[in-house]
């Protein structure tokens, strides 16, 4: 991966790309954690590659790329939430509802079962997210969505792993006392 | 608190063991490691957290298009490119003059053969008579009178007309002198 990386860092096109389909899943979920919606996270995840395409000269160690990728995802996806709640405060979006709800019913699916339950549990996530602060949401999606390890988590956000532990036991410890947290056991499929 | 085979784990020393057990004492994970309660416990705390992970994985679609770069345009092709775009504009500008300069009316279009013949005669007498009226401006009414005033006895019908002055008589009356009877 170092060699793809520095081979793509020197204009090789090709080892750029294998670099995408390598990573496009991983970058895509990110995403998608933070947007609920399904083209605004492909659009998004197209202008990360495209901003690591342009800056991957600027990478001083080739093996911190997966890192550094998630953190312009992250950047990215801060960007825009920030437009998102600008648009909304002068009225262009039209409604306030998650952006789930604005996506349409997947016709391949055999019936609305599994629709409701994504929407469900998506409804889930955001009511117990809402009651952590902006840092501990940050790193509870990062460790338990998008699954990363703590030394990643640390690296993304740049910050200590102790810091990072203190969030996650605060964010652990609210979601755990939700009384949300047991239908994610029981109830939901 | 310590956890000795007497004492379990708090539900903290769980979280902390769900975040990263190393950061248990030698103690805990030493009871950790031979309590089956514990343990449980441990498992419990964990499902919903794993059970998170498990559903957004489920419910989470993945991406429908590959990323690609565009191809990049290489010096030669954007020399090629910008040759092209001359040249078309040259075609371009060229067939615009064909089109519309056909169309520009002139004005052996507009009259037939008779009409410019025509136009040829009018114009004829038009500077025919412009010659006439250089010779002679006055219209045709008052040219008979132009030949009487042109007779040879001129100078008879001019004194008729205006009386010439006698030598001596006064032209006006002011070079009267005081007393002189009028005239």
């Amino acid at each position: 991966m170092r060699e793809l990386v520095q081979s793509a860092a020197s204009g090789n096109t090709l080892a750029f790309h294998q670099l995408a389909d390598h990573y496009q899943v991983a970058v895509f979920r990110l995403i998608y954690h933070r947007v609920r919606s399904q083209l605004d996270a492909e659009d998004l995840t197209q202008d990360v590659f495209l901003k690591a395409y342009r800056n991957l000269h600027k990478l001083k160690a080739p093996d911190r790329f997966r890192n550094w990728l998630f953190s312009i995802a992250l950047n990215r996806v801060r960007d825009f939430i920030r437009q998102q709640k600008l648009r909304r405060l002068f009225g262009l979006l039209a409604d306030d509802s998650p952006e789930t709800d604005r996506e349409p019913m997947d016709p391949d699916a055999p019936d609305g079962f599994e629709q409701a339950g994504k929407r469900q549990f998506w409804e889930t996530v955001t009511s117990m997210l809402a009651i952590l602060s902006a840092t501990e949401r940050e790193v509870f999606i990062l460790r338990f969505l998008d699954q990363l390890a703590i030394a990643e988590i640390a690296a993304v956000l740049q910050k200590s792993e102790s810091t990072i532990k203190t969030h996650l036991y605060r964010a652990m410890a609210k979601f755990k006392a939700h009384p949300a947290s047991a239908m994610l056991t029981e109830v939901l499929p | 608190m310590m956890a000795t085979p007497e004492h379990h784990l708090t539900q903290t020393q769980l979280f902390v063991a769900l975040i990263d057990a190393d950061d248990l004492s030698l103690a805990q994970r030493s009871h950790l490691d031979r309590c089956p309660r514990c343990r449980q416990a441990l498992a419990t705390a964990q499902t919903p957290f794993d059970r998170i992970g498990e559903l957004a994985e489920r419910h989470t679609p993945g991406p429908v298009k590959r990323f690609r770069l565009q191809a990049p345009i290489s010096g030669s092709s954007k020399r090629f490119f910008r040759a092209a775009g001359m040249i078309g504009g040259m075609a371009a500008l060229m067939l615009l003059v064909i089109v519309w300069g056909g169309r520009i009316p002139r004005d052996t279009d507009l009259i037939s053969g008779d009409q410019h013949a025509e136009a040829i005669m009018a114009a004829a007498v038009f500077m025919a008579d412009v010659d006439r009226l250089i010779d002679d401006p006055l219209p045709t009414p008052y040219r008979g009178l132009i030949d009487v005033l042109s007779t040879d006895g001129g100078d008879d019908w001019m004194d008729l007309i205006v009386p010439p002055l006698s030598v001596g008589e006064p032209t006006t009356r002011f070079h009267r002198s005081k007393g002189e009877p009028p005239c």
